[in-house]
């Protein structure tokens, strides 16, 4: 019996899908193999995160799990060191969430998001600083992941309104000028 | 073995004779309850971090999630009870895409299509139809990604979640030795490899049209056995939800006694709550 079909369901159709409910599902069924085949090609072309974006491919490597971080001039030493990862020294929510999580990994940092990260970083206003994106990589020599840096802004101020930005992504320079009144 | 039998094994309490239309209509509709609930799980978690980050717009698509589960488990709400469902999770999605988890797109395309098939989706044969080849294109989809990703027909990323998965995910390292860390053995790269036929196996039946109840528990079985191993049963339970749906099953009270607990258990992650009891 688990041999049956359950082709013949008890339950009979009770109103065959019309041609318009054909079509419709017709359509959604393509739309579903063209969108995994964008998703194939941005997956093939390192350009997202395989685990976003509804393309199934959770679970091929391990997530890339992009972390910002916040590098700060030393006064004295003038030597460049990380702030530690915590809340109350810096703060990436919106900076992350601007850039959509980081999931498109060649997308250049936008300029709205470096401004909400200085909205929400106040206490780090004009300070030379540099913004910096890490992932999780595969590697199969040994077989492990390793956090790799691999995009970086570096912010300069000029006064107390104007700041300049300048990074690299994926092979791709980018810059931009922002004229910044900090909100009251 | 026969249906009849007087020891009542997994078999036999899985098909436990006809059933009423009325009763098997209700096990499609729970069928359908189970699926939300394995979306609204993820979202009422989600939930605290959601009102941490002042998205309280968020909390109404949440309500409308579980809402909805428990409207379509009614033959009179079943219809209003996905198109709240519909309404929730589009609201929901356009917030959240980027960070948006896999099984829930797999829910956009399945459930919110259940609306169109007017009050009685569940008896509709073209819903049925939508689902199988749907779960059949995920298939060969999440098939393809491996075969893009190439690290499952070598073995490697099998033997990283032996050496630095989860709990569950270390279950297969006793097969290699420590050299693995270099070069996967033999088992890992079967298993593996396994893996990437067995899903194009499974894509390729269900798009053929094959609903034979072996082969829906042989999936069911395979379904619960990767969400141990991953650590991760959101994804499966939809899967298995929505397989039961396709295959004009429904979700039987012994299925239903699995995937819910299942959920619940998800929550914490089994890895977590063996940890805790070793």
């Amino acid at each position: 019996m688990f041999y049956k079909s359950t082709n013949d369901a008890e339950i009979p159709d009770h109103k065959r899908g019309g041609f318009a409910l054909k079509l419709l599902v017709g359509l959604l069924l393509l739309t579903q193999v063209g969108w995994i085949g964008v998703h194939l090609n941005l997956v093939a072309r390192e350009l997202i995160n395989p685990w976003k974006l509804g393309g199934y491919a959770m679970y091929t490597v391990p997530h890339y799990a992009p972390l910002t971080h916040v590098f700060l001039l030393d006064d004295k030493s003038q030597k460049w060191f990380e702030l530690v990862r915590r809340r109350h020294l810096f703060n990436s929510f919106q900076f992350d969430r601007r850039n959509f999580l980081h999931i498109f990994r060649c997308r250049a940092l936008s300029k709205e998001s470096i401004v909400a990260f200085m909205d929400e970083n106040q206490h780090l206003l004009y300070r030379p600083l540099v913004l910096a994106l890490s992932e999780k990589l595969f590697t199969r020599k040994p077989i492990n992941v390793n956090r790799e840096f691999y995009t970086k802004v570096q912010i300069a101020w000029a006064g107390k309104t104007l700041f300049g930005y300048q990074g690299e992504i994926c092979g791709k320079s980018f810059e931009g000028k922002v004229v910044y009144h900090a909100p009251t | 073995m026969s249906v009849n039998s007087d020891r009542p094994g997994l078999f036999a309490l899985a098909y436990a004779g006809p059933l009423s239309n009325e009763r098997l209509e209700f096990y499609l509709r729970l069928a359908l309850a189970t699926a939300i609930l394995s979306v609204a799980f993820e979202i009422v978690m989600d939930l605290e971090s959601n009102l941490r980050t002042e998205r309280y717009y968020l909390v109404a698509p949440t309500i409308g999630l579980v809402l909805s589960c428990i409207l379509v488990l009614f033959e009179r709400t079943g219809r209003v009870g996905v198109g709240l469902f519909a309404v929730s999770i589009f609201v929901y999605v356009a917030a959240k895409w980027a960070a948006f988890y896999n099984h829930g797109y797999l829910a956009v395309w399945t459930i919110p299509v259940a609306f169109v098939f007017g009050e009685a989706w569940w008896k509709s044969e073209l819903y049925r139809w939508y689902l199988r080849a749907t779960l059949g294109i995920v298939m060969l989809a999440a098939c393809a990604q491996k075969l893009l990703a190439g690290t499952y027909l070598d073995g490697s990323f099998i033997t990283f979640l032996s050496l630095h998965g989860s709990t569950t995910e270390q279950m297969f390292g006793f097969l290699c030795g420590p050299d693995a860390v270099n070069n996967s053995c033999l088992w890992h790269r079967f298993i593996g490899t396994f893996i990437v036929i067995w899903q194009a196996v499974v894509g390729i039946l269900l798009l053929i049209g094959v609903r034979s109840l072996l082969f829906l528990f042989v999936e069911i079985t395979f379904l619960l056995g990767a969400g141990l191993y991953a650590d991760e049963m959101n994804f499966q339970v939809l899967n298995i939800a929505l397989l039961c749906i396709a295959f004009g099953y429904g979700m039987r009270p012994w299925l239903c006694m699995i995937c819910v607990p299942l959920l619940l258990i998800d929550a914490y992650s089994i890895s977590g709550l063996i940890d805790h009891v070793l």
